[in-house]
């Protein structure tokens, strides 16, 4: 009796051991098809192709993040196509992109930068597309009437302190003030870089104005950039040439000491692992948190407090 | 009360035993956290200086001789006034060149433990402060019981006495390495 005990004792071991083996097989495959699913979890993107057929043609498509470098590579723009352009029409025929956003009145279109052959737009280059309606005559209300219009798509260039190759896609805060009191913020804008680690960002159906417009993120100090126009329409800016500076861990919008403690706390002499409660620190985002993080925010020390603009 | 029974009431009696040392420890720790606020402490005193140099030199500590208890830290921000305003001071090394910060301390310089990413002396409205933090790298971050030199501010000045030098206690803060991360100088 005893022995037979025993041996149902063994496969019973056994078969525990091939259940763990099997559980742990099992867990590595999931994880794998989760990395996979991540991989292909990517956005797409409307872009103004531009066709290399000896005129310049333009395309509207759709294409997904990691196919955007190459069509930028190619002078595509990112967006659908500004009013004005030579559209290709589906039956392969141009046509003046005729985008109506004022109503069906003629437009100008302005473009205060300069594009180079490829028809790429140099990312040093201010860039603002704005439709000016022919003046009607309009009939004056009795009373006064203020409309206002969230009729505007803002476009945005931007970078990050020591991030120069693409990373992961972040989300950041984008607030617009006027006369120093903020009128609008949105939270959670995703913004994804390009090979250069220069991040693009898209916000639509906001109102046109002029506007000082700030980013900020939960490590960054707040940037701000003075007297940006948002006419109605497709606004497209370029903010790359002032990163956002990082050490803002306690998101004060200071930093200062604490700051540094912060980031020092999660450093132990070895370079430490991120994970989603630390990854803030993680400044270069190299996957690690290490001196190289430490230098890019004691760099930003000129005063014993630097604050955010 | 069979077998299973009286095994299952020494589980959750084990459990219960167990559950109540952790917060007997994390209570302990909770209490020992809060010795640290106040413990630590930044001044300035005169120095070895010689003929018209005048010395002040920048200590710190960052425990309780009297209790034996030290905490470590991580960083040092230092705001301070020198002199009065309108006093006009030359700011040098120890060969009497010029310079525009405090001269860190021989010792300190060799650990390799230390960075000082902010280190100047300038005017403002007619007065002289000076701006300084102190970093320090090391897994373990800094402690010590004792006062340690961190640096000196050497003046050339033909006065008697060295210029006092006032703390601006708002931007002077005394970082704790471990989480959380709190200031250790007194309020």
């Amino acid at each position: 009796m005893k022995s037979v005990l025993s041996k149902t004792g063994i496969i019973g071991i056994v078969v525990l051991i091939i259940g763990l083996l099997a559980g742990v097989f099992l867990v590595q495959q999931s994880q794998e098809f989760r990395e996979k699913a991540g991989d292909g979890d990517q956005q797409m993107v409307v872009i103004c192709h531009r066709l290399d057929n000896g005129e310049t043609l333009w395309e509207e498509i759709e294409v997904s993040e990691g196919e955007l470098e190459n069509y930028m590579d190619q002078g595509s723009l990112i967006g659908t196509c500004p009013p004005n352009f030579k559209i290709r029409s589906q039956d392969g025929d141009s046509a003046e992109n005729s985008n109506d956003t004022q109503g069906g009145s003629d437009e100008t279109v302005k473009l205060s930068a300069d594009m180079n052959s490829s028809g790429r737009i140099s990312n040093n280059d201010l860039i603002q597309t704005q439709v000016t309606p022919t003046p009607t005559p309009t009939l004056k209300p009795t009373t006064p009437v203020m409309v206002v219009k969230n009729d505007a798509t803002f476009r945005f260039f931007m970078k990050f302190q020591g991030i120069n190759a693409k990373k992961p896609a972040r989300l950041i805060e984008v607030s617009f003030n006027r006369s120093g009191s903020e009128t609008h913020t949105y939270k959670n804008v995703r913004v994804s870089p390009n090979s250069e680690g220069v991040y693009f960002g898209q916000l639509e159906n906001i109102p046109s104005g002029v506007f000082d417009i700030s980013f900020k993120t939960e490590s960054h100090l707040k940037e701000t950039f003075k007297d940006i126009k948002i006419d109605p329409g497709i606004n497209t800016w370029y903010f790359e040439n002032n990163p956002l500076l990082a050490g803002d861990f306690n998101s004060d919008n200071i930093l200062d000491v604490t700051d540094v403690a912060l980031l020092l706390s999660e450093m132990n002499g070895d370079p430490m692992h991120v994970d989603s409660d630390n990854e803030k620190y993680d400044v270069d985002v190299n996957a690690r948190i290490d001196m190289s993080d430490l230098e890019l925010v004691l760099s930003n020390m000129t005063s014993v407090e630097t604050e955010g603009e | 009360m069979n077998k299973q029974q009286i095994i299952a009431v020494i589980l959750i009696g084990l459990g219960l035993a167990a559950g109540t040392v952790l917060v007997y420890q994390d209570q302990k720790s909770r209490v020992k956290i809060e010795k640290r606020e106040g413990i630590g402490s930044v001044h300035f005193q005169k120095g070895d200086g010689f003929d018209n140099l005048k010395a002040v030199d920048l200590v710190v500590s960052t425990g309780d001789p009297v209790s034996g208890y030290e905490t470590s830290i991580s960083s040092i921000s230092i705001k301070a006034k020198i002199g009065d305003p309108d006093e006009e001071f030359s700011f040098v090394n120890n060969l009497s060149k010029p310079v525009e910060g405090i001269v860190i301390d021989d010792t300190i310089e060799k650990t390799g433990d230390w960075t000082f990413p902010l280190n100047k002396i300038f005017k403002k409205d007619g007065q002289y402060y000076l701006e300084f933090i102190a970093v320090n790298t090391a897994g373990s971050g800094f402690s010590s019981l004792v006062p340690v030199r961190i640096g000196t501010i050497f003046i050339e000045s033909s006065v008697v006495e060295a210029p006092k030098i006032t703390i601006v206690s708002k931007y002077t803060k005394m970082m704790s390495k471990g989480k959380p991360v709190i200031d250790i100088l007194p309020k």
